[in-house]
C-alpha cells in the first residue's frame, strides 16, 4: 500500500517539477527577446530584463498550473494512460482501514502493475518545446551581442597592424601642488591636468606611462620644451616640478605623440582692500567740540594681514610759511598675518598729536599682507579752524560793509560765552544761569533779525512747529486753507523770491539752525554746549561775507622786444613750404586676417584650401598668444582651432573657435566708403544732360 | 479621334464578323435572332470598354463638387466638403462643377493648371511662424545689420527670436501679439561670407530656424583732398583718422599768402596749389572750409563746381552759416537747428556743415560715435562708383530644384554667366538673353542643385556671392505667399468670369464604365447558357 502511495507521490513531484522548468525556460525565452527588443530602444539596462523574466515566470505559473498537481489528480492521470490499473489506483489513496476485501486485493494487483509500468511523460512535449524556444532565443542574445562588439576587435587589430606596438598614453598621473607659506594652505593633489593654484605655489608632475618610453617633453604654451626626467630604470613615471609665476597651458609630448593642451591658471596674491568707516572724508572740529577722534577701519586680504598702521601729517601755518609734520601711529591689534580680516579701532587724539587751530592733519591709513603687497587708503583730513581769525575784524575794513552789527553780535555772544563760562567757579548758579539766559536771549534777537532776511517771522526754530500751527484751534480742524498756509512754502511771495540766490539762503538758513541750537543751550544752562554753535554759526556768516567779493591777483607778463626794422615788410621768401607725406601699407593687418578667419571657418568643410590656411594659421597663432594670457578665456578655443586645421575637429569646434575669435576682435568701426552704382551704359548721364538742356 | 480609337473598332469589327459567321453557320438554329443580338451587344460592350464613351452636358446636375486639399488644411471642415463632394488629386483633369480649395491654397503651377472651373477658397489660419522678412544681403565692413520683418504668433504666450552667428548669440527680442513686426540688430565682426541663423522659440520648443547668409565687403577706399584757410585741429584730426582707415587724404593748408602746408597721407606727392579738371578727377571727396573757398580764385572756382556738376565730385564745406534753397537737412541737433544738410548740384552733391568741433569727440574717446558721424557725410557726398558688373537673383529665397531668375547688369557685350555650384569649381554656363530695350540687362534662368552659397561671375569678372536654401527653408513665408496669391488670384479670375457670358459652355462628360460592363457580362451569360439548354 504505502509504496504504491510513494510511486504515486514520486510521479507527482516529478511532474510539478517539470511543469515549472517548463515555465522558466518558456518565460526566460520570452523575456530575452523582449528584452533584446527593449534595449534596442534604449531600454537595456539588466535590471528591466530582470523584471520582465519575473512578470513573465507569473503569468506562465498562473497559466500552467502544474504546481497544483494534487496526488489525486495523479492518480486519475495514471488510471487514464495506463489501462493496465483498471482505474483504480485512486484506491492506493484511501487509508487501508476503509477498503473493502475487494478493493484491498485489488490494489495490491495495481501495486504490482504500477511498480512494473513505463510511467507516461506528459511534459516531455512541453520540455523540449521550451528548451528549443529558450535556446533560440540565447542563440539570438548571442548574435546581436557579437555584432555589437564586433566593431571595437576590428579596429583594435587594424591599429596593430599599422603599429606594431602600443601607442603611448598616460595611465595614471598625479599632481602635487605645493601652495607658498603665505598662502597657509594645506598641500594637495590632484588627477586632473588642468591646474589652478595660487602664485609662487610649487607643482609636481608625477606621469606614469603605459609603455616604456624614451623621452617625455613638457610643452610650455607652445614655446618651451621642456624633457622630462625618468624616475626609475623601467621609463615609466616621470617626473618634473615648477614654481608657477604665470599662467599659460601645456602639452605633453610622450615620444611622437602630442596630449591635448591643459592649462595652469594662476590666482595672484591681492593686496589688503582698506575701508575707513569713520571719520567721514573731510571733519571740522570746532571750538568746544572733542578733540579725540575715533578712527574705525576695516582691512581685508585674500590670505592674511600682517601690519596696518595710520601716517599721520599736520599741516601747520598758512600762505608760504606751511610746515609738515609726519608721525605713524600704530593700531591697537596685533596682526599675526594670518587673519584675512580685521575690523581696527583707534582714537586720534588732536592735542596729543600736537595740532592746533588753524592746523589740518591728513592721514591715510597703510595696510601690508603676509606676501609684502602694500596698499595705502585715501587721504582723510581733519581740520580745526582758527578762533583767532574768525574774530578779527579785518575782513570787514575792506571792502563793502553788508552786515557788521549782526557779525559783531555773534562774536559778542562768543565772547560773553566765554567770559562767563571762565567765571563759572566765581559766580553763583544763578547768577551763572541768569547770564545764560540772557546769552540766550542775545541769540534769539540776533537770530529773529537774521530770519527778516529770509522772511521769516515765525520766533520758534526747530521741526514740528507746523503740525502745531495747523491744529492749534478745534474751530480750525479740516480748514483747508489753515493747512495748506502751514505747510506750503510760498513761492510767489515777491520778497522771498527776491531777496537773496538760493545758495545764499541756504546757508543763512543754516546759520539760522546753529544759532536755534545755540540759544537752545544757553537757555538751557549749558554754554559749554552752546559753544561750537556759536563758533558754527560765526564761521557760516564770515563765509557769506566773503561770498560777495570777488578778488583778482595782479600778474604781469613781459614780452620779447621787436625790432622795428624788420617789421611789416610782407616778405616771404626764404620761407618753405611743409610737406608731410607718408605711404601705404598693402598688407591687411591682423585684425582684418582675424575677421576673414571667422569666415572662412562657417565656409571650409574637410580639407583647407591654402590661401585659407594661412589665414587660420594666423588666427591660431594670435588665439595662442592670447591662451597663453588667459587660458581660462581662450584655451578651449584655441584647441578646437588646432583640431581643425590637424583635420579631427568635432562638430562643435567651429563654435568653439568662433566664439575665441569674435573675443579677440573688436567690435568693427564704421569706415566711408562710396557706394558702387550698376552699369548702365551711360543712359542715367544721357538723361542728365537731356534734363540740363530744357 | 486617336488611333487607340480605330484600332478598337477594326478590331472589334472583325471580331464581330468572325463571330456572326459562326452563329449563322450553326447546326443549331433555335434562337438564333437572340443570339445574334447577344452576340452585337458583347462585342458592342467589349468595343465601349476601350473607348473613351462621353456625352455633352450643359449642366453637371448630380455630379459632386471637387475638394482640393491643400498643406495645412483643417481636417474637420475637409470632412465636412468631403461629406458632400469628392476629393480631387488631379487638377489637369477636372469633371466637378465647382471646387472648393482647402489649406494654404495654391501654388502657381497649380493655378495655372486648373480650367475654367468656380474655385472658392478656405484658407486656413497662420500657424506660428516669420511671415515676412527682409535684411541686407551685402553690408559694409561696421555696417549696422538689422533683420527686419513680421512674425505670426499663435501660440497665446511669447515667443522669442534669437539671432546667432559666429558661434554665439547675437540679438534677441520677445513677441507677444498674435501679428507682430520685429527688428534684430548686430554688427557683423566678420569679413566676407557667413551664415547667420535666426530661430523662433516658444519656451522651450524651437518652431522655426533658418539660415540669414550675409556677406560683409571691406570699405572701398576713398581719395579726399582736404582744403583749409587755415591749420585746425579738425582737419588734423579728420586726416589723421582717414589715414588710419587706409583712404588717401591730401590736406591743403593755408599758412601765409601763397604759402601752404601739405600732407600726403597714404597717397603720392602731387601739386594741389592749382585745382585742375585732371587733379580733381583723382578725387572722390573735396573738404574744404568756406573761407578757403571764398578766397579762391575765380578760374579754381569754376574748375571745382563744374568737376561737382559734371563729374558727380562730392563738396563738404565747413563752418558756413549759409543756407542754400533746395538743401535737405541731414542731422538735427537737440533744438532742431539743422547741422548739416545736403544739396544736390548737377551729378555731384553738396553738404554743409556747421559742425566745427567734432575732433572733441575723438579726445573724449568717443571714438564710435565720431567715426558714425564722418562715415555718414563722406558717404553721401563721395562720388559713386560705378561696378562693372551686378548680379540679380529672383525670387528672393531661391529655394534648391527651383527655377531661379537671373538678371546681370553690364556694359559688356555678350556676357556668359559663369556658375558655380560647391567646392567642385565646376561652372556652368548661363547663356543670357539680352533685354529688347534696356541693352545692359541680361536675363537667364537657372535652376540651382545644391543648398548654400553660391558663386556667379562673367568669364573675366568678379565673383558675386549668392545663397540658395534647402527645400522646405521658409515654409511660412511660402505658405503666406501661396494663401495671398491663391486670394488674388480667385479674385483676378472672378473679374474674369463676370465678364465671360454665363451658361455658355458645354462639357464632356465620361459615361461610367460600369454599364458597359455589365452589358459585356450579361450578353456573355446568355450565350454561354443558351448552350446548356
Amino acid at each position: 500500500m504505502a509504496k504504491g502511495v510513494n510511486i504515486l507521490s514520486s510521479v507527482r513531484r516529478r511532474w510539478m517539477l517539470e511543469g515549472i522548468v517548463f515555465c522558466v525556460l518558456l518565460s526566460l525565452a520570452v523575456s530575452l527577446a523582449l528584452w533584446l527588443l527593449l534595449s534596442r530602444w534604449g531600454y537595456g539596462s539588466p535590471l528591466y530584463g530582470i523584471l520582465l523574466f519575473g512578470m513573465l515566470m507569473l503569468a506562465a505559473l498562473m497559466l500552467f498550473r502544474s504546481w497544483r498537481i494534487t496526488l489525486a489528480d495523479t492518480a486519475r492521470a495514471l488510471d487514464r494512460w495506463l489501462p493496465e490499473l483498471e482505474e483504480s489506483s485512486h484506491l492506493l489513496l484511501r487509508p487501508e482501514h476503509e477498503l473493502g476485501a475487494l478493493e484491498k486485493l485489488q490494489v495490491v494487483r495495481i501495486e504490482g502493475r504500477l511498480g512494473q509500468a513505463r510511467l507516461p511523460h506528459p511534459f516531455r512535449k512541453r520540455l523540449i518545446i521550451g528548451s528549443c524556444l529558450a535556446v533560440m532565443a540565447i542563440g539570438l542574445w548571442a548574435f546581436i551581442g557579437g555584432v555589437r562588439s564586433a566593431a571595437a576587435p576590428v579596429e583594435v587589430i587594424s591599429m596593430h597592424r599599422e603599429t606594431p606596438k602600443t601607442l603611448p598614453a598616460i595611465q595614471a598621473v598625479q599632481v602635487r601642488v605645493t601652495p607658498p607659506a603665505y598662502t597657509g594652505r594645506p598641500v594637495r593633489s590632484q588627477q586632473d591636468l588642468d591646474i589652478q593654484v595660487e602664485e609662487g605655489a610649487l607643482i609636481t608632475w608625477e606621469i606614469q606611462t603605459n609603455i616604456a618610453l624614451d623621452s617625455v617633453q613638457f610643452i610650455l604654451s607652445d614655446s618651451a620644451h621642456i624633457p622630462l626626467h625618468a624616475a626609475g630604470a623601467e621609463r615609466k613615471v616621470w617626473r618634473w616640478s615648477t614654481i608657477a609665476a604665470h599662467s599659460g597651458f601645456y602639452q605633453l609630448q610622450m615620444g611622437q605623440e602630442l596630449s591635448d593642451l591643459y592649462k595652469i591658471e594662476v590666482i595672484r596674491d591681492e593686496a589688503p582692500r582698506i575701508v575707513i568707516r569713520t571719520p567721514k572724508l573731510y571733519t571740522v572740529v570746532d571750538i568746544g567740540e572733542s578733540r579725540k577722534i575715533p578712527l574705525t577701519a576695516n582691512v581685508q586680504d585674500d590670505y592674511g594681514v600682517r601690519d596696518a598702521t595710520i601716517v599721520a601729517t599736520i599741516a601747520t601755518g598758512s600762505g608760504e610759511a606751511v610746515k609738515f609734520k609726519e608721525q605713524t601711529l600704530p593700531f591697537n591689534t596685533v596682526f599675526t598675518g594670518n587673519v584675512p580680516a580685521y575690523d581696527l579701532h583707534q582714537t586720534l587724539n588732536l592735542d596729543a598729536l600736537g595740532v592746533h587751530p588753524g592746523d589740518e592733519l591728513y592721514f591715510y591709513c597703510k595696510a601690508k599682507d603676509n606676501h609684502g603687497a602694500e596698499s595705502r587708503s585715501d587721504m582723510y583730513i581733519i581740520s580745526l579752524p582758527d578762533t583767532a581769525k574768525l574774530m578779527s575784524l579785518e575782513g570787514l575794513t575792506l571792502g563793502v560793509n553788508i552786515r557788521p552789527e549782526l557779525f559783531r553780535s555773534q562774536r559778542q555772544i562768543i565772547i560773553e560765552t566765554e567770559q562767563l563760562l571762565h567765571n563759572k567757579d566765581s559766580v553763583s548758579v544763578q547768577a551763572f544761569n541768569d547770564k545764560s539766559n540772557d546769552l540766550g536771549v542775545d541769540q534769539k534777537l540776533l537770530r529773529l533779525r537774521y530770519g527778516k532776511f529770509l522772511g521769516e517771522e515765525a520766533e520758534e526754530g526747530g521741526a514740528g512747529e507746523s503740525f502745531k500751527k495747523a491744529g492749534d484751534s478745534p474751530a480750525d480742524f479740516g480748514n483747508a486753507g489753515k493747512v495748506l498756509d502751514a505747510f506750503t512754502d510760498k513761492h510767489d511771495n515777491a520778497e522771498d523770491a527776491t531777496y537773496f540766490e538760493p545758495a545764499i539762503k541756504q546757508q543763512l538758513k543754516a546759520t539760522l539752525n546753529e544759532m536755534w541750537n545755540a540759544e537752545l543751550r544757553l537757555r538751557t544752562f549749558k554754554p559749554q554746549e552752546a559753544l561750537p554753535y556759536e563758533y558754527k554759526a560765526l564761521r557760516l556768516l564770515k563765509d557769506l561775507q566773503q561770498k560777495s567779493r570777488a578778488y583778482v591777483a595782479k600778474t604781469g607778463v613781459k614780452l620779447t622786444p621787436l625790432d622795428p626794422a624788420k617789421r611789416l615788410k610782407g616778405i616771404l621768401d626764404g620761407i618753405g613750404q611743409p610737406v608731410m607725406q607718408t605711404g601705404k601699407t598693402q598688407e591687411f593687418s591682423t585684425e582684418d586676417k582675424l575677421r576673414k578667419a571667422l569666415s572662412v571657418l562657417e565656409v571650409i568643410h574637410g580639407s583647407i584650401p591654402a590661401p585659407f590656411l594661412e589665414i587660420l594659421r594666423e588666427a591660431e597663432r594670435q588665439l595662442g598668444r592670447q591662451a597663453a594670457e588667459h587660458p581660462a578665456e581662450y584655451l578651449t578655443g584655441f584647441q578646437a582651432l588646432k583640431r581643425i586645421l590637424a583635420g579631427t575637429s568635432t562638430p562643435t569646434d567651429t563654435r568653439l573657435a568662433q566664439q575665441a575669435l569674435r573675443k579677440l576682435v573688436p567690435m568693427p568701426e564704421s569706415n566711408p566708403s562710396a557706394p558702387n552704382t550698376p552699369a548702365d551704359a551711360g543712359l542715367s548721364e544721357l538723361y542728365f544732360n537731356k534734363v540740363k538742356k530744357q | 479621334m486617336s488611333y487607340w480609337n480605330y484600332i478598337v473598332v477594326c478590331l472589334s469589327l472583325s471580331l464581330l464578323v468572325i463571330l456572326l459567321w459562326w452563329e449563322i453557320r450553326r447546326v443549331n438554329k433555335a434562337r438564333r435572332t437572340g443570339r445574334i443580338m447577344a452576340t452585337i451587344l458583347l462585342i458592342a460592350g467589349l468595343a465601349a470598354i476601350a473607348l473613351p464613351i462621353t456625352y455633352n452636358s450643359t449642366s453637371a446636375t448630380g455630379s459632386k463638387e471637387g475638394v482640393f486639399l491643400t498643406e495645412g488644411y483643417d481636417p474637420d471642415s475637409a470632412r465636412i466638403y468631403l461629406s458632400s463632394g469628392v476629393e480631387v488629386k488631379d487638377l489637369q483633369d477636372l469633371h466637378v462643377p465647382a471646387l472648393h480649395v482647402l489649406g494654404y491654397g495654391l501654388t502657381e503651377e497649380e493655378r495655372a493648371a486648373i480650367s475654367d472651373v468656380p474655385v472658392s477658397f478656405h484658407p486656413s489660419s497662420m500657424r506660428t511662424g516669420i511671415g515676412s522678412l527682409h535684411w541686407e544681403k551685402q553690408l559694409l565692413s561696421g555696417q549696422l545689420f538689422r533683420i527686419q520683418g513680421s512674425i505670426y504668433n499663435t501660440t497665446g504666450g511669447p515667443v522669442r527670436l534669437l539671432l546667432f552667428g559666429l558661434g554665439s548669440l547675437l540679438d534677441s527680442t520677445e513677441v507677444a501679439s498674435k501679428e507682430e513686426d520685429f527688428e534684430l540688430r548686430t554688427v557683423p565682426a566678420h569679413t566676407d561670407l557667413a551664415v547667420y541663423r535666426l530661430a523662433v522659440v516658444a519656451g522651450k520648443d524651437t518652431l522655426e530656424q533658418e539660415s540669414i547668409p550675409v556677406e560683409v565687403l571691406p570699405a572701398k577706399e576713398l581719395k579726399i583732398l582736404v582744403l583749409a584757410a587755415s591749420p585746425d585741429f579738425e582737419n588734423r584730426f579728420l586726416a589723421g583718422w582717414l589715414s588710419e582707415k587706409g583712404h588717401g587724404v591730401v590736406v591743403r593748408t593755408a599758412i601765409s599768402k601763397d604759402k601752404y602746408d601739405h600732407a600726403y597721407l597714404n597717397t603720392p606727392a602731387t601739386t594741389v596749389d592749382h585745382l585742375s579738371p585732371s587733379l580733381l578727377d583723382k578725387f572722390d571727396v573735396v573738404i574744404a572750409d568756406a573761407a578757403e573757398l571764398r578766397t579762391m580764385g575765380a578760374s579754381e572756382h569754376a574748375v571745382l563746381w563744374n568737376a561737382i556738376a559734371e563729374k558727380g565730385l562730392g563738396l563738404v564745406i565747413k563752418g558756413d552759416s549759409l543756407s542754400k534753397p533746395g538743401e535737405r537737412s541731414m542731422l538735427r541737433d537737440s533744438l532742431n537747428r539743422i547741422l548739416v544738410s545736403e544739396s544736390m548740384y548737377g551729378a555731384g552733391k553738396i553738404l554743409l556743415t556747421r559742425l566745427t568741433a567734432t575732433y572733441t569727440r575723438l579726445l573724449a574717446g568717443e571714438r564710435k560715435e565720431y567715426a558714425a558721424l564722418w562715415t555718414r557725410i563722406l558717404r553721401q557726398a563721395a562720388r559713386k562708383g560705378e561696378a562693372t558688373e551686378h548680379w540679380h537673383f529672383s525670387p528672393a529665397l531661391p529655394e534648391v530644384d527651383h527655377p531661379v531668375n537671373v538678371l546681370l547688369q553690364t556694359a559688356a557685350s555678350m556676357p556668359t554667366g559663369w556658375l558655380e555650384e560647391g567646392d567642385d569649381e565646376t561652372f556652368v554656363y548661363v547663356y543670357l538673353a539680352q533685354h529688347p530695350y534696356l541693352p545692359f540687362y541680361w536675363s537667364g534662368i537657372y535652376w540651382p542643385r545644391t543648398p548654400g552659397w553660391h558663386a556667379a561671375h562673367t568669364e573675366n569678372g568678379e565673383y558675386g556671392w549668392w545663397y540658395v536654401w534647402k527645400k522646405g527653408d521658409w515654409a511660412p513665408i511660402h505658405r503666406r505667399e501661396r494663401l495671398e496669391g491663391t486670394q488674388r488670384w480667385i479674385a483676378a479670375r472672378g473679374e474674369r468670369r463676370a465678364a465671360a457670358t454665363e451658361g455658355g459652355g458645354m462639357r464632356k462628360l465620361l459615361v461610367a464604365k460600369g454599364w458597359f460592363y455589365l452589358l459585356f457580362v450579361l450578353s456573355g451569360l446568355f450565350l454561354w447558357v443558351e448552350r446548356r439548354i
